[in-house]
Parts: structure tokens; C-alpha cells; sequence
């Protein structure tokens, strides 16, 4: 089967899985306390007629599955509709985020990956040895500390106490830097979100890593890699990590979801503005249709996600087939 | 002795893990000359196999630790040689096939690969011509169209035929001497019997040197000219073929050879096959005297109390058995 093929039939596998969890989500947002119209009357106390005006206005007098059916049949034209609380078109809500995000989690990614996999073979190659000991307790206390927390500590350390770097956004607004300095002030206000990401899951990869690959490094091909005269560099990087690698591209995969969790948290810690301060924002002010847009697009996300991780695996893994 | 080409001394291989000692090799004393080929026979534990891998310095690390005795390739002790020496004698002028072919292979490189890494390793080939070469090594092993094989990877490849590629790995730098680890132990019996008679043609052709470890004695009687036989880390017996087929001395050898099963004669009443009581000694906690004991049926008083030395009996045929000295 063609890797094409196979890309399409995933690709059309995602429209069950969109619509199921689209529907789940409906329910669960439209069960929760409160609803838009409390918040947008507030404390005010406006009365019953405006209330019963406001609630018909969003179509919220209608039994809940009219209401999914009408927003299933507009998500299908390609309409996500309007945000309660801004009155703007969600998908523009979102795409004007977007980049925000994708630029924080790629970097995470691509910094806890590259320190996650190195740091897992310098534990591997000599385990229970001080420098392993010292990886372990280092990697198992920033994944016990929640994302949040971790985020304020640096914070304070770094931001409050030391002030080097800057604690809250994405540009510095009052400088209004342009051109390569724009680049700059972007990298220097990403330093912290992006280390408070990278802490959390640097840990997971590193484990992964060092456990895989000590299995790996028992098997009879690494003694048979051994005993061709191979450097030890040589047995560990080309013989075993790739092997090692499998699981911990799976787990990745998987926790794709979890990545993007740390994102709300760490966006709304850090004023970040991406997906995951909009995806807060838009909870408070129960704006449905920005709540509901905000999920289609991450469970796209995490399909996509699934979707990079089974290619990869068929990458790395001959044995593995499209089917 | 100007033919031999490996020679053990006194070889001791100890494990320490938590605080206790697994002396796995207590003393091997061998040696292979030229061409030759020398069995090595012994059941699971004996110690066979960590002689082998402490020729090569291959023994898990960092528990397993040569504690005494020298080997000596080529007028090279490898006991003491240094790690880049070692890395360049393996693969090159020693290699080693193992017992599993089914996962001796990296199962996510192409077996081209798995064996041009080799030649560009210790002959600096290019390489284009270190796949080329890999080829003709596939051809020679007797593995059909080997233009397409060498693009494979091994889960593509049947036990036998992946066999066959770690043979062409091992002798791909034309080494001197092939440790073969229970080579055959994992195949098929027709398979087995294809593999044994290219590893013969393969050693007219090219005079190197093999150690053979098996517990089949079957094999040994094809394919060696000696026999060392080992028990608890020790040599028990250690003979030319024709002489331990003939009359083996040691009582654990002669429960080897009456445990074959006969297609020549018809089987006993009760159809059991006759087998050594037993199990091989803890190696942790080896008893005074005579490692094989408890399970000999001969033991007498002195066995208990001192070890037997490794004595001759004739110019070819050493034993460890009081019965035998003096």
C-alpha cells in the first residue's frame, strides 16, 4: 500500500473521531454552570424580558440537541460562527492565535526531544553511576512539579528577583520593535514559557529513553555489534537508540494531548497569547461558539499528532507496514 | 609450538554482583592451533559460552570481570589488551556467531549494511565497494540473488538464510579464527546440517581456526578434531575425537554420551532416555573436592575431600577425575 493511500484513509478517519468528540464536547460545555448570557449581563441585573431577549438572540432557548444539530450542519459549511464575547468569527479568533502556540510547542518540542534523547543515553551508558543517579533525581522533580506551579517559580526567580527575562506576553509593546529585532524580543520573551514546557516533558522523553535503551542494550544484536570491533559511540548511537526510539516516539505520540494541556496552563501563567489563553478566557466568558471552535481545533491537532507519530514509527521501524 | 594460534592460560571469568561471586570460569587451560577445530561441550552453566566471550572481552560489563590468566592470540595476551586493541581484533582477526540468528541481526538496518560496516570498518573500504563486497559475501555464503538480499532487512530473512548472513559477517575480514556459539543449536536439523557444511567448506578454503561450543556432542563428532568437555567452569576431559567417542574416562562424560538418543539399536523397555541426575553445582557455592560429586556415579571418599587435577592419560587424552590419576 501506497503512502498516499494510507494518508487519505487516515485523513478520512478523522471525521468519525471529529464529529464524536465534537459532540461530547458540545454536551459537556453546554452542562456546565452558567451560560453567556449571566456573563454578559454580569452583576447588572437586567431583567427578565432582556434575559429571555439575549437567550433566544443565541438560540439558547432551543432543546440542547437542536442546538448541536444546527451547529454540526454549520460546522459542516465551513462556518464556526461568531464569538459571543468579542462578536468576531471564531476561525479568525483561532488562526490569529495559532502561530503563537505552534511556535511554543515546536520549540518544547524540539528542546525537550533533542536534551530528553541525549540525556537519556548519557544515563544509559553507565547506569546507577553518579551521573545517571544525578539525571534521574533531576528529571523525576520537574516532572513531579505541576507545569503551573513550575512556571511561577521561574517566574519569580528569573523574572522578579533576578529580572533578566521577561515574564508576561510575547513582544515587548512599548519598544515596538520591527524587523530582526522583532525576531529577538519574541526569543527572549519565549525563554521561560518554553523552559517551564521543556523541564516538564524533557523528563518523560529522558526516562523513556534511558529504559528503552537499557533493554535495547541487552539484546544479542547490541553484543553482535560488540563483537564487530564497533566503537562504543558507534553500538550505542546506530545499533541501539534507534531501536530504543520506537516506544519513545509512541509515547510522544500519545501525549500529544498532554502537551497541549501544559500549553493552556503555561500560556495562561505567562500571558502567552495563543490558543491556550483564548482557550481559558473563552471558559470564563462561557462563549460557546469560541469554546466549541477551540476543541474541533485541538482534536485536529492531537489527530495530526497521531498521525506524524504512526509515520514516524513506519520510518524508524521497517517492520511496520500502511495498512 | 609454531601452529597454534590461541592459547587460554589458567583463565578465571568471575561475576561479581551483590557482594557475591559467580566464578563462572575457574581455570580453562586450551588451545587451538591452525585450521583446527576444537568443540567445546558443556550443558547450560558450564561456563562455555563466558569462555568464549572473555577471548573477545565481551563479557557483560561491568559485573563480569577476567580475573586471572592470559590469552594469547598471536603473541598478543587479549587479557590485558587495551579496548582499542581489542575493538580492532574483533570482527577482524577473531569474530563470533551466536546462538540466535533470529535476533543477532538489528532488526532496523538492512543486512547489506550489517555487513559492509564491518569491511569499511577494519579494511577502510568505501562505501559503494563495501556493499559490493557485501554481496560477494552473500553469494559466497550461499545465499541466493544477493543483489536483492543485501537491500532486505533480517525479519524479511528465514533462521537459516540469517544465519548464513552472520556467517558472512563474521568472516567477511577473512579472520583467523571463527568462536561459533552454539551455532546451529536454534535451527532445524536439515538447516543445522546445511550450515555445518558450509562452515566446513568455508575452513578448507580458508584454514581458519574454529572454536565450537555446543552441548550436542552430534555436532562435535562432524565437525572437531578435539573435544574439551566443561563442568562448573572447569575442563573435565579434554581429548582428539576418536579417543573420547572411543572411551571417554570422566563419568560426566560418559553420561554425555550414554544420554544420545541410538537410531542403531532398539530403545529400552520403558523408552526414558537415560540422563545424568542431578543439577549442575550453584555456582555461588561450590562444594570442596570434585565440582561433578553429587551427581557422579562413582564418587568415592577422596572426591569429597580434594579436587582432582586435570592429568593426563595417554599423549592425547587429559582428565579431572581421581579415578583416572596416578
Amino acid at each position: 500500500m501506497t503512502v498516499g493511500f494510507y494518508l487519505l484513509q487516515r485523513l478520512l478517519y478523522t471525521v468519525p473521531l471529529l464529529l464524536g468528540a465534537v459532540t461530547i464536547v458540545f454536551v459537556l460545555v453546554h452542562l456546565a454552570p452558567g451560560n453567556p448570557v449571566d456573563y454578559i449581563i454580569g452583576e447588572s441585573g437586567a431583567d427578565k424580558e432582556m434575559i429571555a431577549r439575549l437567550t433566544a438572540e443565541m438560540g439558547l432557548d432551543r432543546p440542547l440537541y437542536i442546538q448541536l444539530l444546527r451547529y454540526l450542519g454549520q460546522v459542516a459549511s465551513g462556518n464556526l460562527g461568531y464569538s459571543f464575547a468579542s462578536n468576531t468569527p471564531v476561525l479568525e479568533l483561532i488562526l490569529d492565535r495559532l502561530p503563537a502556540t505552534l511556535l511554543l510547542m515546536a520549540s518544547q518540542l524540539v528542546f525537550s526531544i533533542s536534551l530528553g534523547v541525549t540525556l537519556g543515553v548519557l544515563s544509559a551508558r553507565r547506569p546507577n553511576s553518579l551521573l545517571d543517579n544525578t539525571i534521574t533525581v533531576f528529571s523525576l522533580a520537574s516532572f513531579a512539579i505541576p507545569v503551573f506551579w513550575l512556571g511561577q517559580l521561574l517566574i519569580l526567580g528569573f523574572g522578579y528577583y533576578l529580572d533578566w527575562l521577561p515574564i508576561q506576553g510575547m513582544v515587548n509593546l512599548r519598544a515596538g520593535y520591527t524587523g530582526f529585532d522583532h525576531v529577538l524580543d519574541v526569543a527572549h520573551h519565549m525563554i521561560l514559557p518554553v523552559l517551564t514546557l521543556t523541564l516538564y516533558n524533557l523528563a518523560l522523553i529522558l526516562r523513556l529513553t534511558r529504559g528503552s535503551l537499557l533493554e535495547v542494550v541487552g539484546q544479542e544484536y547490541i553484543k553482535v555489534a560488540r563483537s564487530k570491533g564497533l566503537a562504543e559511540n558507534t553500538v550505542m548511537i546506530k545499533h541501539a537508540l534507534r531501536n530504543a526510539l520506537l516506544p519513545v516516539v509512541t509515547v510522544i505520540g500519545l501525549e500529544f494531548r498532554a502537551l497541549i494541556a501544559g500549553a493552556v496552563l503555561t500560556e495562561t501563567v505567562f500571558a502567552w497569547p495563543g490558543l491556550g489563553r483564548l482557550t481559558f478566557d473563552a471558559i470564563n466568558a462561557r462563549d460557546y461558539p469560541l469554546l466549541m471552535g477551540m476543541f474541533i481545533f485541538i482534536s485536529l491537532l492531537v489527530a495530526i499528532g497521531n498521525l506524524v507519530t504512526d509515520l514516524l514509527y513506519a520510518l524508524l521501524d521497517p517492520r511496520i507496514r500502511y495498512q | 609450538m609454531d601452529d597454534v594460534l590461541l592459547n587460554i592460560e589458567d583463565l578465571h571469568t568471575y561475576f561479581f554482583v551483590d557482594d557475591k561471586v559467580a566464578k563462572s570460569v575457574r581455570g580453562v587451560d586450551l588451545s587451538i592451533g591452525r585450521g583446527e577445530t576444537l568443540g567445546l561441550v558443556g550443558e547450560s552453566g558450564s561456563g562455555k559460552s563466558v569462555t568464549a566471550q572473555s577471548i573477545l572481552r565481551l563479557i557483560q560489563q561491568p559485573a563480569g570481570r577476567i580475573v586471572q590468566g592470559r590469552i594469547v592470540f598471536e603473541g598478543t595476551d587479549l587479557a590485558s589488551a587495551g579496548e582499542e586493541e581489542m575493538r580492532r581484533i574483533r570482527g577482524n582477526r577473531i569474530s563470533m556467531i551466536f546462538q540466535e540468528p533470529m535476533t543477532s541481526l538489528n532488526p532496523v538496518l538492512r543486512i547489506g549494511e550489517q555487513i559492509a560496516e564491518v569491511v569499511r570498518l577494519h579494511r577502510g573500504l568505501p562505501p559503494r565497494e563495501a556493499l559490493v563486497y557485501a554481496t560477494d559475501m552473500l553469494a559466497k555464503v550461499g545465499i541466493a540473488d544477493p543483489a536483492r538480499r543485501i537491500a532486505q532487512f533480517p525479519h524479511e530473512l528465514s533462521g537459516g538464510m540469517r544465519q548464513r548472513v552472520m556467517i558472512a559477517i563474521a568472516l567477511a575480514c577473512g579472520p583467523r579464527m571463527l568462536i561459533a556459539d552454539e551455532p546451529t543449536t536454534a535451527l532445524d536439523v536439515t538447516i543445522q546440517a546445511q550450515i555445518l557444511e558450509l562452515m566446513r567448506s568455508l575452513q578448507r578454503d580458508s584454514g581458519i581456526s574454529i572454536l565450537l561450543i555446543t552441548h550436542d556432542l552430534g555436532v562435535v563428532a562432524e565437525m572437531a578434531q578435539r573435544v574439551a568437555v566443561m563442568y562448573a567452569g572447569q575442563i573435565v576431559e579434554h581429548a582428539d575425537v576418536a579417543s573420547l567417542f572411543e572411551q571417554p574416562l570422566h563419568p560426566y562424560t560418559e553420561g554425555l554420551m550414554a544420554s544420545i538418543p541410538r537410531m542403531d539399536e532398539p530403545p529400552s523397555p520403558d523408552r526414558i532416555l537415560p540422563a545424568i541426575a542431578g543439577m549442575v553445582p550453584n555456582i555461588h557455592d561450590l562444594p570442596a573436592g570434585c565440582a561433578f560429586q553429587d551427581r557422579c556415579p562413582k564418587v568415592h571418599e577422596r572426591c569429597r575431600l580434594e579436587e582432582p587435577p586435570l592429568s593426563p592419560v595417554g599423549t592425547t587424552h587429559d582428565v579431572r577425575c581421581w579415578l583416572h590419576v596416578g
